[in-house]
């Protein structure tokens, strides 16, 4: 972002700073307070949880909710297998992502088109209609509460191939001619010259395919069977059966399940925003 | 020319090499059951084997039987069909097979009341990120926030905040009502909104909760592209006529950033066809008396807990009918209405 583009918003007058400063303190209140208030639960007692009157603050910040909430269901369990999960599908999703958007973007074969718009059309499908039969389909397999029945849908991903994609068609072919005149292959060019320019996008597409699977609910919530299948989302949303009305535990384990996402998107956000510029998703 | 040889043959190999990866998780995960669910449509399973039904099951879904309906029982809607449908005998009217499938369909329609708020509150949030700004990545991770956690978190954190009791919004609202209550005595009486158990409240409640859900995030993210894209020069000209800031964001900011709107839009749509799945879950299990049930969340519950999949799959495919009928929609109409630069 560079401060020259922006020349278009800067602030005219001091009226002008005052009411972006304003709008930004609403705007950010109304987002944040609903977080406040699941941090101020998370760390008050029971009893000032059921609380008629606004508690701002607990009279004393009660860490053991958090301790609590990890043992009363088996968290760092629900915390590992959502790790291996995520952390296999995503890697796995952006490589293969990477792979086929060189192909559908640079490369020449029979059928590229077709192939194409075929992948195109599967993202307009609902997620609904695939649900079903994957499930009847991995029940026969017999990897209904297994790893690999949990993490295989998400290794591949035709969002991915498309982003990447288009992105791909914007970078200059020219480096690439330079190397096939060098005698460059396929997979040099694609290493040496391809993936080192398109750092940012993968990184985007890493770090939205990571928040995207470490968040997913649906599928991990039919495939595991047993709890120590859980991923976190659904060990999250098993509490709710048995802790309905225990808001500070309920709370204290959702920031829990926060944090991951949250660190990565601190440290990937800068990418982000450089990726969506670049990646063609401006329209 | 040996084919084995030529150029032809070794582009395809490092083509198909290159997408193989891809291509076979794609065909097994997500074509096979695209197949596969459409051939479901047709049957059902009962006692552990697969029935062929036919269209039967589309039959219920959509279809409609005609009911004697008592004298005294005659509502709008029966003479309303009395006057479309003239051939009706006296005394009776259609009555859908599934009433519950259009039930949801509505609360999925209402559901999506959402997404304009959040949209126009996405475009206000990026014009206000779009500036020189102290705390950069405080605000647009703040902004971020509901994007980035789990959608389980989320619902949770607005089950505590809709506790009729002990909830924050009822906390915030009795302070007001209260407060008020100096100047309208009823309003002391005022005990709070039941949110997630009464049929008047809930969808509200879900649609505020939307709201909030989809304002910022990648919405905030793909106008801020947008907006860094239009020209200063616009701006520029804009000022030497002595444009005020309400001419500038009408004449110049909405309509450069129109395309992007439409396909929020239309993507939110989509999205919203397929929502409420978790959150009817977790928040108030459908209710109560399904007004919170969306269309998602029927296609699971006929999988999932009745364990009618062909069924299921049906739903499913009228889903993907209204989708496909919006795309089209959106491939025919998007250039003529969208100024485009």
């Amino acid at each position: 972002m560079s401060d020259k583009k922006r020349t278009g918003l800067r602030h005219r007058t001091p009226l002008q700073a005052f009411f972006t400063y304003a709008g930004l303190i609403v705007f950010s209140a109304i987002m944040l307070i609903p977080f406040y208030w699941m941090l101020s639960t998370s760390l008050k007692t029971s009893e000032e949880t059921m609380a008629v009157q606004m508690v701002w603050l607990p009279k004393v910040i009660q860490w053991k909710n958090y301790f609590l909430a990890w043992t009363v269901r088996p968290m760092g369990r629900f915390y590992l297998n959502s790790i291996i999960i995520t952390g296999f599908a995503s890697v796995i999703q952006t490589f293969t992502s990477t792979f086929s958007a060189y192909a559908f973007a640079r490369l020449r074969f029979p059928g590229r088109d077709k192939l194409f718009f075929l992948y195109l059309a599967t993202l307009m499908l609902p997620g609904a209609v695939t649900l079903v039969p994957r499930y009847v389909m991995f029940t026969s397999w017999g990897l209904v509460n297994t790893y690999i029945g949990l993490m295989l849908p998400g290794m591949f991903s035709a969002y991915g191939t498309f982003m990447l994609r288009q992105f791909f068609l914007t970078l200059p072919r020219s480096l690439e001619e330079a190397a096939e005149i060098d005698g460059s292959s396929a997979l040099g060019i694609f290493f040496r010259i391809i993936v080192p320019l398109s750092k940012p996008a993968i990184a985007t597409l890493f770090t939205v395919f990571f928040i995207r699977d470490w968040n997913d609910f649906l599928w991990p919530y039919i495939m595991a069977t047993s709890e120590n299948m859980y991923t976190l989302p659904v060990g999250l949303a098993s509490f709710v059966g048995l802790y309905k009305t225990d808001y500070h535990l309920l709370m204290a384990a959702s920031i829990i399940a926060l944090i991951p996402p949250l660190v990565i998107f601190m440290y990937a956000q800068k990418y982000l925003v450089q990726g969506i510029k670049l990646s063609g998703m401006k329209e | 020319m040996n084919f084995w040889k030529s150029k032809r043959f070794k582009e395809t190999v490092i083509g198909y090499s290159f997408l193989l990866p891809n291509i076979l998780g794609f065909l097994v995960f997500t074509a096979t059951p695209v197949l596969l669910s459409f051939l479901m449509c047709f049957f059902e399973k009962a006692s552990g084997r697969w029935i062929y039904l036919g269209l039967y099951n589309f039959k219920n879904l959509i279809g409609f039987h005609l009911e004697a309906v008592a004298p005294f029982e005659r509502t709008l809607w029966y003479h309303v069909q009395h006057f479309f449908f003239r051939w009706l005998p006296e005394g009776s009217q259609y009555l859908p097979l599934d009433p519950e499938l259009w039930q949801y369909f509505g609360n999925t329609l209402f559901l999506m009341l959402a997404l304009p708020f959040s949209i126009i509150g996405s475009l206000f949030v990026a014009m206000i990120m779009n500036q020189k700004l102290k705390g950069r990545l405080f605000f647009r991770t703040a902004f971020f926030l509901p994007n980035l956690s789990s959608v389980v978190a989320m619902a949770f954190l607005w089950l505590a905040i809709y506790d009729t009791q002990y909830g924050l919004a009822n906390i915030i609202l009795r302070g007001v009502a209260h407060s008020l209550a100096v100047i309208f005595p009823a309003c002391a009486k005022f005990q709070g909104v039941p949110w997630l158990s009464s049929m008047l409240w809930a969808k509200p409640a879900f649609v505020l909760m939307n709201i909030w859900g989809g304002i910022g995030g990648m919405n905030m993210m793909l106008y801020l592209a947008a907006l860094q894209n239009i020209p200063p020069t616009l701006y520029e000209a804009a000022d030497i006529d002595g444009a005020n800031w309400w001419q500038r964001f009408l004449r110049i900011t909405w309509p450069m950033v129109s395309p992007t709107t439409f396909f929020m839009f239309v993507m939110g749509f989509i999205r919203g066809l397929q929502s409420g799945v978790l959150q009817g879950l977790l928040l108030t299990d459908g209710g109560p008396a399904g007004s919170t049930t969306t269309l998602g969340l029927y296609v699971v519950r006929n999988f999932y807990d009745w364990g009618r999949p062909g069924y299921a799959s049906g739903v499913a495919w009228i889903l993907f009918l209204m989708i496909f009928i919006v795309t089209i929609f959106n491939w025919k109409y998007a250039g003529s209405k969208v100024h485009y630069e």
